[in-house]
């Protein structure tokens, strides 16, 4: 579950959430060897599920250039759970927030927030230099705020 | 952010990275300190700071779904071909020879755990033997073998009731696995068990143990698709 929330907060589409979720779990399948045993082992799963994420949205970009805003439109695959609650709505708001980002801004919100990681452990997983992670945090964040109507 | 300079007050005011890195936990501690002095001085950063932890609680309050389908039967058969393919791999590097610790360790565990279940099996086998083969112990062994059956009803029961996501799933196959080690039952039945089993029967038993081991490790091992010697990732 924890795999497919990762997903799906990264594509925002349920179904390709639930395919990339399996790729990541294929995908671990074949990494064991590199899974150091000393360490938790979802942990490690879910930053391997971003990568995998990451991957599948830098290939399907360029096919779905003006699709795309379209296919990550979370309102669309969130139709049959819409309700009037006002938590739900805001839950709502801050998917389709986080789903406007660029693909990179969206990693490291997943990372730093979804999976609490520290900026060391970002730049590790995602293979930027620290002061990357730093400025693309900051600036997702600024843009999220934005356009949640928060004020930061 | 430069680590190890203590920013001024003032360098703190004008850049609200600083902020940001100290919600998160991520300033050393003299510019920890020379955040909490400026903050301790200036009402329109302890707000800034406020709104940062509200906005990030209200970010990290987002539900998490479940999703639609087990995922579980589709990574399985994915997983199927891997390893059916995988032998031709093994085969290529025929000294076996695996690169890294982490290579090393992950065999090792493999070991364990193919030795582990492997005797599980071979208690399970010799607590069903013994109780077909002990007339005296019958009807106490075939009850056992009957609640051994409802068990594995259940342990299955479960499994289908916590399909609904993989997830939930994993959980539930790590929760029947604590489930299923239950020491004092496991003992009395084993005690009684072994009371009746002559010692040929012991040899066989121990040989089908050396035998599962071997041929279940073997098997794994060759089902393992293509480990790359390679740098142990830093996860």
């Amino acid at each position: 579950v924890a795999v497919f929330n990762t997903c799906y907060r990264l594509v925002g589409d349920a179904r390709e959430a639930e395919d990339l979720t399996q790729e990541a779990f294929v995908r671990a399948y074949g990494k064991l060897d590199q899974f150091d045993a000393a360490r938790p082992f979802e942990p490690w799963l879910r930053r391997l599920a971003v990568n995998v994420c990451l991957n599948q949205l830098a290939r399907a970009r360029p096919a779905l250039a003006d699709l795309d805003e379209r296919s990550v439109d979370p309102a669309a695959a969130l139709r049959p759970l819409e309700a009037a609650s006002l938590r739900r709505e805001r839950a709502e708001a801050v998917r389709a927030a986080v789903l406007a980002l660029p693909p990179h801004y969206r990693a490291v919100i997943e990372l730093r927030h979804y999976q609490g990681l520290s900026y060391a452990d970002i730049a590790a997983t995602l293979g930027l230099p620290l002061s990357d992670v730093k400025s693309h945090l900051f600036r997702a964040r600024q843009a999220l705020a934005v356009r949640l109507g928060a004020a930061p | 952010v430069t680590p190890d300079q203590v920013p001024t007050g003032a360098a703190v005011h004008h850049d609200v990275t600083f902020l940001h890195a100290y919600v998160d936990g991520e300033l050393g501690p003299a510019e920890r300190a020379a955040v909490a002095r400026h903050l301790a001085d200036c009402a329109a950063c302890r707000g800034r700071v406020l709104a940062l932890r509200a906005f990030f609680a209200d970010l990290e309050a987002l539900p998490d779904l479940p999703p639609s389908r087990d995922l579980a039967p589709a990574v399985l058969a994915a997983l199927g071909p891997a390893r059916r393919v995988a032998p031709p791999v093994r085969q290529e590097d025929p000294t076996g020879v695996v690169a890294g610790r982490a290579g090393t360790r992950a065999r090792i565990w493999r070991w364990l755990v193919v030795a582990g279940l492997a005797i599980a099996l071979a208690l399970m086998a010799l607590v069903a033997a013994s109780a077909v083969a002990d007339p005296t112990g019958a009807a106490a062994g075939r009850s056992a073998l009957r609640t051994d059956a409802a068990w594995w009803a259940d342990l299955s029961d479960q499994l289908a009731t916590a399909d609904a996501a993989l997830g939930a799933r994993a959980e539930a196959l790590a929760d029947s696995a604590a489930a299923a080690w239950r020491p004092e039952l496991a003992w009395a039945r084993l005690d009684e068990a072994l009371s009746g089993v002559p010692a040929l029967t012991w040899a066989i038993l121990l040989l089908v143990i050396a035998l599962l081991v071997a041929f279940v490790n073997g098997a794994l091992v060759l089902g393992e698709p293509g480990i790359r010697p390679g740098r142990p990732r830093r996860s």
